[in-house]
């Protein structure tokens, strides 16, 4: 079994410290995905659904961690799917899909959010998100989302760029060189950003998450 | 624990209505794949799929009415089609409205007024008009004449100003007409009296919030495509929308309760105080025309335009609430134009431009459509015929006819 970023066991190397872990739950076995992949070029519309369900719910859980907003998760993964298949036929079949799905999800993801931070779309309750810089969804979406009041509040107060770089590695489980790639910055960026997130996540949980 | 901890909450997190997501998002990708890969046999899967899944709730949806989806979700239903290559049965005349009040329609030859029993009358030269809050006067425009008008087309006043287009007469107790000069939004007095600016405007018909008493709130579009409301006799912006790209149309329900912003993508709806409530896209490739909310509630008509060498135009309505629903209530090939609610809202006009006919669906899109051919021709005089613009409705009054 390998992970998403097709590497079955990865080093963190996040603040200097080596974290080993195991293939996320819900990860993808590479030689059936490229089996469906090969299947759903060759028109197989079964093949494509088992790669759909197979992604899915990973992309909308991304996007919606990203976004805030149910709605607009689902809009954003279901456009990054259309895209993803509109250029299946092209899609060299020896990398692997999620990685390129995801880099069209938490992109677009972004995107959404840096528009919407200019349209004034929905009423903020201040309950919901005290501190949010007002980036994302109403807070609403989120609380229902089963997370921690903490971690709730902690992601709201992040920048989509830094929520971003945190569901790409927390969990879509790249590494950093593979999150840079992801989203065309630098690897030193990258590593900034997360740890910039982790120290706003560890006061929301209250000790070192590094 | 630490990094652990946090990788377990965001694996456990759930998205709210996420398997319902899934199902919507894997027909329309489906549907994408199935047009993109004309493979013997995947269509008619995906028939079989989409019938035995949905038999029992198309049932349910065809009993219920409308379709109801969550709102931001992208699936289209299509329950009570009626989907026409072209009306053959389309009256030679126009005989007889088939719902009280008068239209009011701009042609290459001018404005007319169209009473009940079919009789029509030339206002003038004039090629946009706007009825008075009762019917009583029309504002028309013409090049860089701005005047009142009566129903019998007797010239009540008149100014000259640069490009005048777009007026917009309030329907509250006030009494303003609202207009365009070039890139100028003004206002003007019913008598015209006090003409003045008030703000730049983008080349989009400004909306009167009805029911605001004496107060005269408007809606419009800024160049740079965001919705304002303001207060035009005091000149204060009451409230800013979202910036929504570029707004084709404005109007206000009845009851002043919501502006509708159409825009080539979808329709949004805004509260009083500026705020998105809903808003429903339309699918890829389909572009809005014209949207027009039915009378006395939020659920909205509107026109919608797809292909480039086979143009296809469709009417759906669309409701608003907790969620959105919608239904297509007619569709053909060619290009549709124009919408008006008669005044009780019990008949839509569609205009069918390469048609050449008007269309009188039941607003609740079942029943029987009247249709009314060579509209072109009756609205064309002498020395307008040869120019043979499709005649567009401006709206239909209140009075009886």
């Amino acid at each position: 079994m390998e992970t998403a970023s097709g590497i079955g066991i990865e080093r963190g190397v996040l603040g200097g410290t080596p974290v080993v872990f195991a293939a996320a739950p819900g990860s993808v076995d590479r030689r059936e995905e490229r089996r469906l992949v090969a299947a759903a070029q060759r028109g197989s519309e079964e093949s494509l659904e088992s790669l759909f369900r197979l992604h899915w719910p990973r992309a909308l859980k991304a996007s919606f961690l990203i976004v805030h907003d149910a709605a607009a998760a689902e809009d954003i993964a279901q456009e990054a799917f259309l895209s993803a298949i509109r250029s299946l036929d092209r899609f060299d079949r020896r990398r692997p899909f999620g990685p390129w799905l995801h880099r069209i999800v938490v992109n677009r993801a972004i995107d959404w959010t840096r528009m919407r931070k200019y349209r004034r779309e929905v009423r903020f309750e201040p309950a919901a998100i005290e501190a949010g810089p007002g980036e994302g969804g109403d807070g609403a979406d989120l609380a229902a989302a089963g997370l921690s009041d903490g971690l709730t509040a902690a992601l709201a107060d992040l920048s989509a760029e830094h929520r971003a770089v945190v569901v790409l590695r927390y969990l879509l489980e790249y590494t950093p060189a593979e999150i840079a790639k992801a989203l065309d910055l630098p690897r030193g960026t990258v590593n900034s950003r997360l740890r910039r997130a982790l120290d706003r996540l560890a006061g929301a949980y209250g000790e070192d998450l590094r | 624990m630490s990094e652990q901890r946090l990788r377990e909450e965001l694996r456990d997190a759930s998205v709210p209505g996420a398997s319902e997501a899934e199902e919507r998002a894997w027909l329309i990708v489906a549907d994408a794949w199935a047009e993109r890969a004309p493979t013997p046999g995947v269509r008619p899967w995906l028939r079989r799929r989409l019938a035995a899944a949905g038999a029992v709730a198309v049932a349910a949806l065809v009993a219920a009415g409308l379709v109801l989806t969550p709102a931001g979700a992208a699936v289209r239903e299509w329950i009570g089609d009626a989907i026409d290559p072209g009306r053959n049965d389309a009256k030679p005349a126009l005989t007889r409205l088939p719902a009280d009040g008068d239209l009011l329609v701009s042609s290459a030859a001018g404005s007319w007024i169209v009473h009940r029993d079919g009789s029509k009358r030339l206002l003038g030269e004039y090629s946009q008009a706007s009825w008075s809050p009762h019917g009583l006067y029309v504002a028309v425009a013409s090049g860089r004449e701005l005047a009142a008008v009566d129903p019998k087309g007797e010239l009540r006043w008149s100014i000259e100003r640069h490009r005048i287009s777009d007026p917009r007469w309030s329907p509250n107790e006030g009494y303003r007409i609202a207009y365009r000069s070039g890139g100028e939004l003004r206002v003007i007095w019913g008598d015209g009296a006090n003409d003045e600016a008030l703000a730049r405007s983008a080349p989009v018909a400004p909306a009167w919030q009805p029911r605001t008493g004496r107060r005269n709130v408007l809606a419009y579009a800024t160049p740079d495509g965001e919705v304002r409301i303001v207060d035009t006799d005091t000149h204060r912006r009451l409230e800013s929308g979202p910036d929504l790209g570029r707004p084709l149309e404005l109007e206000w329900s009845t009851d002043g309760s919501r502006l509708l912003v159409l825009t080539a993508e979808g329709l949004t709806l805004l509260d009083p105080a500026g705020d998105v409530v809903a808003r429903d896209r339309f699918g890829r490739g389909t572009s809005g025309v014209d949207a027009e909310f039915v009378p006395g509630s939020t659920t909205v008509a509107t026109i919608r335009r797809s292909g480039s060498s086979q143009i296809r135009s469709e009417v759906f309505l669309t409701r608003f609430g907790d969620r959105v629903g919608e239904r297509r209530i007619f569709a053909g090939s060619g290009r549709f134009e124009g919408l008006a609610y008669s005044p009780a809202g019990d008949r839509l006009l569609v205009g069918w431009r390469d048609a050449d006919q008007w269309l009188f669906l039941p607003a609740d899109g079942s029943g029987r459509t009247e249709t009314v051919g060579a509209i072109t021709g009756k609205f064309a005089t002498g020395e307008s015929a040869s120019q043979a613009a499709f005649p567009r409705v401006e709206g239909w009054c209140c009075r009886g006819g």
